[in-house]
């Protein structure tokens, strides 16, 4: 490039190209108005800061805009090209499906030789997987692959199993075909986690039976406790002034205390006497008798046991008008005879005896039965009452 | 701080805005510019010697490019001028496996002889005057804008991009003559009218005013040698 010298000085020149670029150079004794060639330009130390910050900030924008358009292009290709599910169809003629996440499919790939007849003259490129498959099932159809009453497989494998159900619902919902049948499944089926089986309940001597929630409680052990002595000490605590409840259960396990019958009650102070006793000796009637409890088979539902005599009577009340289950008392091994004898001195009544309560659906005559083999209570063993 | 040294600064501040300061300065400093050429060159310069005229070149730029915070003006200096000796030595190398026209063939003549010169002394001296006649009108009549050629040479654009867009300027100015003429009558450079008719920005052409003023006085007519010079940037106009 030729340059014009524009002014001299005494350390510089002042020089002017050919594009009207004004630029000082070494004076290599020069004289204004010579035109030199290959001057000592002193400006290429001044641009080079501002060149290498302009090429760092080009560079940082076309990273940003290659980071940008990446981003745009990999969300593109998953929402769209990325197969995400494949669906076949197997029928007459096996085509498979690529989908991609919207649902749609992005191509079809036949099986065997009846599916690429069928995609000769068919393509479902860019149509809603139902749509596909609908369309399918019609050609298959018309073509007669398949007829009416066929089974029309739709296996479905997709990457991830959140997106099987769904896509399983689609179609199951979305194939119209009613004289077809559609059986979707898919790996994710045969994935599922089969449950334990719940395994019944075992049958024992402590299983609880329905319709019986006293059963349903915890039994005390088997041994039944030895008839109780009469006791006529007077040692024995007063018991507390018993709650009304008149619930079967006031008999478990002597958890609560049985009621009181009303002082109105004229047969009140014999009774009241015969609890006292029967608190006396800490011995609840259910406590006395667990293994009475017990059903005769298990899997069989017990018949209720009937309440005793001296539960209704401890009750003091009218368990006629009550809807309370009976028990069975099952005789014992220990002291059955003891307790024959000592029942016949308990029923000696017959008012107390009609008024004893049968179960809802059991005959008297198996209510009463095990009456004789009823665990006595001590109270009642007392030969004073 | 020493006060020979305080001295130096100030004179070297007061040279950075004026042209004949900076040269009063590389004058009175010229036993140290010559030191220092003599520690590359390892020998006394002469004032024929290039390396003593890049140099003092160095030492201006020393004087452009100093601030106190870089220390020593002396010491600035001597680094500034030893480097650019060394950048001119390398330049220089390239080209050691050339010969030199000046080289002497035998001991009697120089290659130069040898060529036959085809340029015509005479023509080009009358150019040279010619020209020379011409830059003295321009520098008086940029003198009326307050403008000299030191000024425009530190305005002139560097980057390309930016000389575009003063070009672009003095060619929408080239195309409308009542711009240059007004531009003429009032001394002042119509930026505006230039920004708005050329399609530019004008803060561009505000960074650029003393070079725009230059350019555009050469555009005018009577400076038929620069303009030859500069058709690369009129070619558009013409």
């Amino acid at each position: 490039m030729k340059y014009i010298v524009m002014e001299c000085h005494e350390g510089y020149a002042v020089l002017m190209d050919e594009e009207a670029r004004f630029v000082t150079a070494a004076n290599l004794r020069y004289e204004v108005g010579q035109t030199v060639t290959d001057p000592v330009i002193s400006s290429a130390a001044e641009e080079a800061p501002r060149n290498i910050k302009m090429f760092i900030g080009k560079l940082a924008a076309a990273a940003a805009c290659l980071t940008l358009l990446s981003a745009g292009a990999y969300s593109y290709y998953a929402h769209n090209v990325k197969t995400y599910s494949t669906v076949l169809i197997s029928s007459g003629a096996d085509i498979k499906m690529s989908l991609n996440q919207k649902g749609e499919v992005k191509y079809l790939t036949s099986v065997n030789e009846s599916g690429s007849n069928i995609l000769s003259e068919y393509d479902g490129k860019g149509k809603d997987k139902v749509t596909v498959v609908n369309e399918i099932i019609d050609i298959e159809k018309a073509k007669g692959y398949i007829s009416e009453g066929d089974t029309v497989d739709v296996y479905i494998s997709t990457q991830k199993t959140s997106d099987y159900y769904p896509l399983k619902a689609d179609l199951v919902n979305g194939i119209k075909e009613p004289s077809i049948k559609i059986n979707v499944s898919g790996p994710a089926d045969k994935k599922k986690p089969e449950k334990p089986p719940v395994e019944p309940p075992k049958q024992d001597d402590k299983a609880p039976h329905p319709g019986n929630e006293e059963k349903d409680k915890p039994t005390p052990p088997d041994t039944a406790p030895e008839p109780p002595k009469p006791d006529n000490s007077g040692n024995a605590p007063s018991p507390q002034k018993p709650a009304v409840d008149n619930t079967p259960a006031l008999h478990e396990n002597g958890q609560t205390a049985p009621q009181p019958p009303s002082p109105d009650d004229p047969k009140s102070e014999i009774e009241k006497h015969d609890i006292n006793k029967d608190e006396g000796i800490a011995a609840t009637p259910a406590e006395a008798d667990p293994a009475l409890e017990k059903p005769e088979s298990p899997g069989e539902i017990a018949p209720p046991r009937p309440v005793t005599r001296f539960e209704a009577r401890s009750k003091g009340v009218d368990i006629e008008s009550k809807d309370v289950e009976p028990k069975i008392v099952e005789p014992k091994d220990k002291g059955s005879e003891e307790n024959e004898r000592l029942f016949s001195v308990l029923l000696p009544s017959p008012d107390i005896e009609n008024s004893e309560i049968s179960g809802p659906d059991q005959p008297e005559a198996e209510t009463r039965t095990p009456q004789p083999e009823a665990v006595p209570h001590g109270p009642e063993a007392d030969p004073e009452v | 701080m020493d006060p020979e040294a305080h001295q130096i600064i100030s004179q070297v501040y007061a040279a950075k805005t004026d042209s004949h300061a900076a040269d009063e300065l590389i004058s009175s400093y010229m036993p140290f510019i010559k030191s220092e050429t003599a520690k590359f060159l390892k020998r006394p310069p002469d004032q024929s010697d290039d390396e003593l005229s890049i140099a003092m070149f160095a030492f201006y730029e020393s004087i452009r490019n100093y601030s106190k915070i870089r220390g020593s003006f002396l010491k600035f200096a001597a680094l500034q001028i030893k480097n650019r000796l060394i950048d001119n030595y390398r330049k220089e190398k390239r080209n050691k496996g050339q010969i030199s026209l000046d080289s002497t063939e035998d001991d009697k003549h120089d290659l130069k002889e040898t060529i036959p010169d085809e340029r015509d002394e005479y023509k080009n001296c009358e150019l040279r005057e010619a020209t020379r006649q011409e830059i003295e009108e321009l520098t008086e009549q940029m003198k009326e804008f307050g403008v000299s050629m030191t000024d425009v040479a530190e305005n002139s654009p560097r980057q390309h991009r930016t000389l575009e867009i003063c070009q672009k300027a003095v060619q929408y100015a080239r195309n409308n003559p009542e711009v240059l003429e007004v531009f003429l009558r009032t001394k002042r450079l119509p930026i505006a009218k230039l920004a708005q008719g050329a399609d530019v920005e004008r803060k561009s052409l505000e960074r650029h005013r003393r070079y725009l003023v230059a350019v555009l006085l050469i555009c005018t007519n009577g400076y038929e040698i620069m303009r030859g010079h500069i058709m690369q940037v009129l070619k558009g106009g013409e």
